[in-house]
């Protein structure tokens, strides 16, 4: 199977026909689970309770366990998970034990370790769930340990259809998330497990913003300019504060009144504060206690509201510092001077462009230079050559000024295009965190397509050797999804780069505008 | 000062130094009564044998061979060092044959459409983004016709809506052949606007003879030539961009086999002198 734009004039005599690719074409281990593994893990207690007539017909337990899932062996001493690794799976001890520590080198079969997990233990939901890097080494510590390892397409789908299950992991998460934050954020981690704890049972889990925003996103700002009117607001300037608000997944905007409008001085990501400048001043007698900018959701926000009385009393006092710096980020605006004189309107404009269209969450966006580019397209040419063919990117995009926003996979901070994809065949790489496709897991379903809010996948048709268009056996062409790869594998890094004669395209982190500022002035 | 000038301000004094350099090495090899044309020969040679590579570099994208900005920079650098060598080449004397005028004229055309090239990359992508997005080259064409076609249903409309025959008359006389085809390629390249002026000024004189409803058929003609002069500029800016390479190219190449006779030839009749 070769996915290829060669031409060729296809003989609707002698069409090549295959059977269209099903979700469990290629099961997660080497083959299916047998109907004795199955029964073993089903008498697990975490799926014990689990009642399978809550499964539709089409989605059995019995099947996502099969498939969606594999039993590992591992003997002792062996790594199962390694901290920062992009996870997409969890775990159930089945046999055996494991420790899980967080700090590197901390954990060998013979030290003691953070955590020590036997059988029937789960490990690894809030990876699978929030896609997010592993929080934490997890070790062999037996010599037959065996682990059932379930993708994250059938933890989904587990949450789904049974209730028990979903309650079950959405505590977990709740609460395993939100004391491994505490244990790692620089405000918390000074203060006792006993005053973790404290706070943690007081601070409220909100959710703002349209958790679907991507499906909405693509129509609305091809409609109309400004999208800072239709972000729900979560805090507003000239309130008194109550507490900090840390951002856990997703984009909130950071704004401020000006003239007869709100200008934007950042945005805050995963894991940045916001309102805890304030406190420190309020605390400190220096303030009045009111949120001198307004907080509004980009798309989709998860908050932790942390009560202000509660952190006086308990993280305040002996908070080092230098967290300030370390947890407010850098990107709250370019001035701090807010009068309309002082304002350079062409970099606001800038970060108002990013913002609106949602490109910080672009983790290596392309960025083309328009007043170096001289149109000569080795770039779509060396992608071509470089990716059999066809090129995975569209030189054409969003435009601020002289640079270009390339219609080419970002490789997102968060990338909602992993959401839907029913085989895995879109993920994360483990290492290097770039979003890749698996064309032979891929079955064309297009909805990684369809919820990539910037266009930037697209469904192409499969060929065989001889250049004729494969034909499923519905009648209809096959087709993979493909978007850029950054050429991983390749030496020397991503194919457009190095073949742009003038140094006019780039690969850019979106969230460090600090970064592409300083670019276009070299 | 940003890092981009600073650099090209350091590369222009390194080929002036390297030339001055070179040019030392070439006189010094000459004081020995040897003629240093031969060493200045095949310095030029092996030159733009090492030219020649960026095209080689150019073929084979997917080979990690390093960045091709980084080649081009290196081509720049080698290039102005080879018309220096040339220049030590000939001794600032013309050519007294036939074959050598061929020779000279032809380098004279490689260097200066090398160094136009040169000017061409760092002049023309600003200017592209002037009037708003730049178009894709090959879609110009493409929007070029349905220019063409939204002009002449704007005209025809206008002669059943408002029964005028000034609108469509204007058209028929001036607008069609505008829209026909590339127009004003030079008047852009050398960023003049008076041929456009004076066709939006003809149609401002035809909007005072018609109704209300006409005028507004000769603002959207208004727009519709305006997007048209955009798209020429687009070509004629794109088209010069993508046009030089192709009297660079086949004179590099003519060049290279044009030496090989010419080192044939020197060493055929020279007396053996080194």
């Amino acid at each position: 199977m070769k996915i290829s734009n060669s031409p060729a004039s296809v003989d609707h005599s002698e069409r090549r026909w295959q059977r269209r690719p099903r979700r469990w074409d290629r099961p997660f281990g080497d083959e299916a689970m047998s109907a004795d593994d199955v029964a073993r893990v089903l008498a697990l207690p975490v799926f014990r309770d689990m009642n399978p007539d809550e499964f539709p017909g089409h989605m059995r337990l019995n099947d996502i366990i099969a498939n969606d899932a594999q039993i590992r062996r591992s003997a002792k001493g062996v790594e199962v998970v390694r901290q920062g690794d992009y996870g997409n799976s969890l775990f159930v001890v089945m046999i055996g034990r494991v420790s899980r520590a967080a700090a590197k080198g901390a954990v060998s079969p013979d030290k003691p370790a953070a955590a020590i997990l036997g059988a029937g233990e789960m490990f690894g939901e809030i990876s699978a769930l929030s896609r997010s890097p592993r929080s934490a080494n997890v070790i062999s510590l037996t010599d037959e340990t065996e682990l059932l390892e379930l993708r994250w397409q059938g933890v989904v789908e587990m949450r789904r259809w049974s209730r028990s299950f979903r309650d079950l992991v959405d505590g977990r998460y709740r609460e395993k998330s939100l004391a491994s934050y505490f244990r790692h954020s620089p405000i918390f981690s000074h203060l006792d497990e006993a005053s973790r704890r404290e706070i943690a049972e007081l601070t409220q889990f909100e959710t703002h913003g349209d958790a679907e925003w991507f499906q909405r996103f693509r129509r609305k700002s091809e409609k109309t300019g400004k999208m800072q009117g239709r972000e729900p607001l979560i805090a507003e300037e000239g309130h008194f504060l109550d507490g900090i608000l840390i951002i856990r997944a997703g984009f909130a905007r950071e704004s401020r009144r000006l003239d007869q409008g709100r200008r934007t001085v950042g945005f805050l990501g995963s894991n940045d504060v916001f309102g805890l400048e304030e406190l420190i001043e309020y605390r400190a007698g220096k303030g009045d206690g009111r949120l001198r900018g307004s907080l509004s959701a980009i798309g989709y926000v998860d908050i932790l509201n942390v009560p202000g009385d509660i952190l006086m009393t308990n993280a305040l006092p002996t908070l080092p510092s230098d967290v300030l710096g370390r947890v407010t980020g850098d990107t709250r605006g370019y001035d701090t001077d807010h009068s309309p004189f002082a304002i350079d309107i062409r970099n606001q404009a800038l970060l108002e462009f990013l913002i609106d269209h949602r490109l910080i969450n672009g983790a290596a966006a392309m960025v083309i230079d328009q007043n170096l580019c001289v149109h000569c397209d080795d770039c779509i040419r060396a992608c071509a050559a470089t990716h059999g063919g066809l090129s995975r990117f569209a030189r054409q995009g969003q435009r601020q000024g002289p640079l270009m926003v390339a219609r080419s996979c970002m490789h997102c901070v968060d990338p909602v295009c992993l959401i839907g994809c029913p085989t895995g065949a879109i993920f994360r790489g483990l290492e290097t965190g770039h979003v890749e496709i698996d064309a032979e897991a891929c079955i064309g379903c297009e909805i990684c397509a369809h919820a990539c809010p910037y266009g930037n996948i697209r469904m192409t048709d499969i060929r065989d050797p001889e250049g004729y268009v494969v034909i499923g056996d519905d009648g209809g062409p096959i087709r993979k999804a493909i978007k850029c790869d950054l050429c991983t594998g390749r030496t020397g890094g991503p194919a457009c780069v190095a073949a742009c004669p003038h140094a006019a395209l780039k690969r850019v982190d979106l969230r460090d505008i600090a970064r592409s500022r300083a670019w276009r002035a070299q | 000062m940003t890092r981009r000038p600073l650099v090209r301000g350091l590369e222009a004094v390194g080929v002036v130094v390297a030339a001055i350099l070179l040019g030392a090495a070439i006189d010094q090899y000459g004081q020995a009564l040897r003629d240093s044309r031969y060493l200045a020969g095949w310095i030029l040679a092996g030159g733009l044998v090492f030219l020649m590579a960026l095209e080689l570099r150019g073929q084979i994208l997917t080979v990690p061979a390093g960045p091709m900005s980084l080649w081009i920079r290196v081509h720049s650098f080698l290039g102005w060092l080879v018309i220096a060598t040339f220049v030590f080449h000939t001794e600032w004397r013309l050519p007294d044959s036939v074959f050598g005028w061929l020779l000279w004229a032809s380098f004279l055309v490689l260097a200066g459409s090398g160094a136009l090239g040169f000017l061409l990359a760092r002049w023309i992508p600003p200017r592209l983004t002037d009037g708003g997005e730049p178009v894709p080259f090959e879609e110009i064409p493409v929007i070029r016709a349905g220019l063409a076609r939204d002009a002449r249903a704007c005209a025809m409309g206008a002669v059943r809506d408002s029964c005028s025959s000034m609108i469509a008359a204007s058209y028929v006389k001036t607008l069609q052949a505008y829209f026909a085809r590339p127009r004003n390629l030079i008047c852009h390249l050398w960023g003049s606007s008076s041929r456009i002026d004076r066709l939006t000024a003809e149609l401002d004189a035809v909007a005072g003879y018609v109704d209300e409803v006409g005028r507004d058929r000769v603002a959207e003609l208004r727009r519709l030539v305006v997007l048209k002069d955009d798209l020429d500029r687009q070509l004629a800016l794109q088209g010069l961009l993508r046009g030089w390479p192709f009297v660079h190219l086949p004179i590099g190449y003519g060049i290279l086999l044009c030496s090989i006779m010419h080192v044939l030839m020197v060493y055929g009749y020279s007396s053996g002198a080194p």
